[in-house]
This record gives structure tokens, sequence and C-alpha cells, in this order.
């Protein structure tokens, strides 16, 4: 699972540069999301702009990743490509998720 | 209809181009399918198969679908082969699946056979969407979605137990239903 991070501002964004979260990566997903994401912010921003598809298991990864970083840490989810978007919307998940148009960027300060 | 009845024809052979007596023989396109652009793809029940399977469905189909079709049909045919996986192959060795596809004008014809267990009570299940609303997070589902996905994005699904084999057929319009969340 090809994962970066970085903290703009306050926040940690973890990009994700593989281009699918389905049911064979949804258990690296989770664990190296929550490697990155430890201890590191109060806010997580996962940015899917390169993600062009996640399946039923790959939002469950999202789901389980969430509540897995705690009470203390917010996931947020930015740049959902129009299958992604797809998949949030028809399960209702849009609703559960802050959903922004684009990731934190360190060039613009965050 | 029974969990495992005789084997036969249990109904599908109306919507299901497939031969009633080849279950596995999804290439044997039938009636109005024959002279369809048909692909199909092979893997078995492990999540990197799957993965293969659904790209070789999605080469097939690029070059007559547009991108959104292409979306809805990906989602519908990871889903169903992630439940045949997950489902009819759980507590068993992995086995094989077939996924056929034929290219209609207005749609695109699939069918999936594969050698798990039955679905319990012999049919698809019901597609109730995960209830999300005003949930904490700690109580928020991390899957349940399938069928009501497969349910909003597929017509027509169609389950038969053949022997030892399942057969699921479906239909996905080309074109989304204008007035659905797509």
């Amino acid at each position: 699972m090809d994962l970066t991070s970085e903290l703009v501002a306050d926040t940690m964004v973890i990009r994700v540069r593989d281009s699918r979260i389905d049911a064979a990566m949804a258990i690296p997903f989770k664990d190296k999301v929550r490697e990155l994401a430890r201890g590191a912010a109060e806010r997580v921003v996962l940015d899917l702009s390169r993600v062009g598809f996640v399946d039923s298991s790959g939002l469950g990864a999202i789901v389980a990743t969430m509540k897995l970083l705690g009470p203390g840490v917010r996931l947020e989810l930015a740049a959902l490509t129009p299958n992604v978007a797809r998949v949030f919307r028809l399960t209702r998940m849009d609703s559960v998720f802050r959903i922004h148009d684009v990731a934190p960027d360190a060039a613009h300060g965050g | 209809m029974a969990a495992d009845p005789a084997p036969g024809d249990t109904g599908c052979a109306a919507h299901c181009p497939v031969a009633a007596s080849m279950p596995d023989g999804c290439d044997r396109a039938r009636g109005p399918a024959r002279d369809l652009p048909m692909f199909r793809h092979c893997g078995v029940s492990e999540p990197a198969s799957i993965r293969q399977m659904v790209e070789g469905v999605l080469h097939s189909a690029r070059p007559h679908l547009s991108d959104e079709a292409i979306g809805r049909l990906e989602l519908v045919a990871a889903e169903v082969l992630n439940n045949v996986a997950e489902h009819a192959y759980s507590g068993r060795p992995p086995g094989p699946i077939a996924l056929t596809l034929w290219i209609d004008a207005g749609e695109v014809r699939c069918c999936v056979t594969d050698r798990g267990g039955a679905m319990p009570a012999g049919r698809v299940p019901t597609a109730a969407l995960p209830d999300v609303a005003g949930k904490a997070i700690d109580d928020l589902p991390e899957g349940g979605w399938g069928w009501a996905l497969i349910d909003v994005l597929a017509r027509e699904t169609c389950y038969c137990r053949l022997g030892n084999w399942n057969r699921l057929f479906f239909r996905v319009p080309l074109r989304p239903p204008v007035d659905d969340a797509f």
C-alpha cells in the first residue's frame, strides 16, 4: 500500500498513491494509515485524488481506520474522484465523513 | 426455492443466456445473446484474483461504455465477486469463479458462476442499506453494503443453484436512471 504523509499546519495529510482501495488492499490500508497517523495530529485528512475505485471492503477499511484513530482524532476525506464519490453517496457515508473538494497543500499554507 | 434443489434450471433461463446444463459454460450464449460481443474472465475466490478479474472486465468493456457506466459496472462486478469469495466460499478452500459479460445496445449482461455453497434460502439476500444516521463513530458499520449496492446498480438480479454450482445473472444499464443519486 503506497501512502505518504505530510504535516500541513496542524493537519496530517495522508495521500493515497494506489489507485484502488478494495478487498485486496483493505488490511494493508488500515495498518499503514494507523502507522502514519499515530500521535501525529488531531485532524487527519485522507487525500483520495489518485484513487479511482473504492468498493464496500475499501469503504469498510476507511470506517475501521476512523475508529482505530480514536476519539481524539478527526478523519476527513478530500478530493474524491467520481467513482469514489458515488460509493459514498449510494451508501450515505457522505453524511458521516467531512469531505473536502481538495486536500490541504503545504505550498498554500493548508 | 429450496436451499439446494435438484440440478436443473430453476427459473433463470428466461434471463440468463447460459446453457442450464453447463452452469460453468457462460461462453455458450443462447438466443439473442449469440451475436453480442462476449467476454469471459475466470479466477479464484481470493482478493488478488478478484482484482484481476475486475480489471479484465474493465479492459473488455472500456471500448464499448462511457466512463460513468464503466464505473458502475466495475463496482457491481467487484461487489458480486467479493460476495462469492466471502460467503459462497466461506469456510472452504478457494475455488473457481467465472464472470461472463455480453455488451448489448443499452446494457451489459453479466453472469457469474462459482462452486461454493448455496445462497441462504436459495435466493438473493434482501438489500437493506446499513443505517448510519446519527450513529456514534464506534457504532458505524464496516460492511454490509454489498447487496444494497448491487441492488441499486444492477437490474433483474437472478440466482440459480444448479447441482454444485451457483449462477447469478444481472444487467447493468449503460445509462443511469435520471432520478437516482448516481
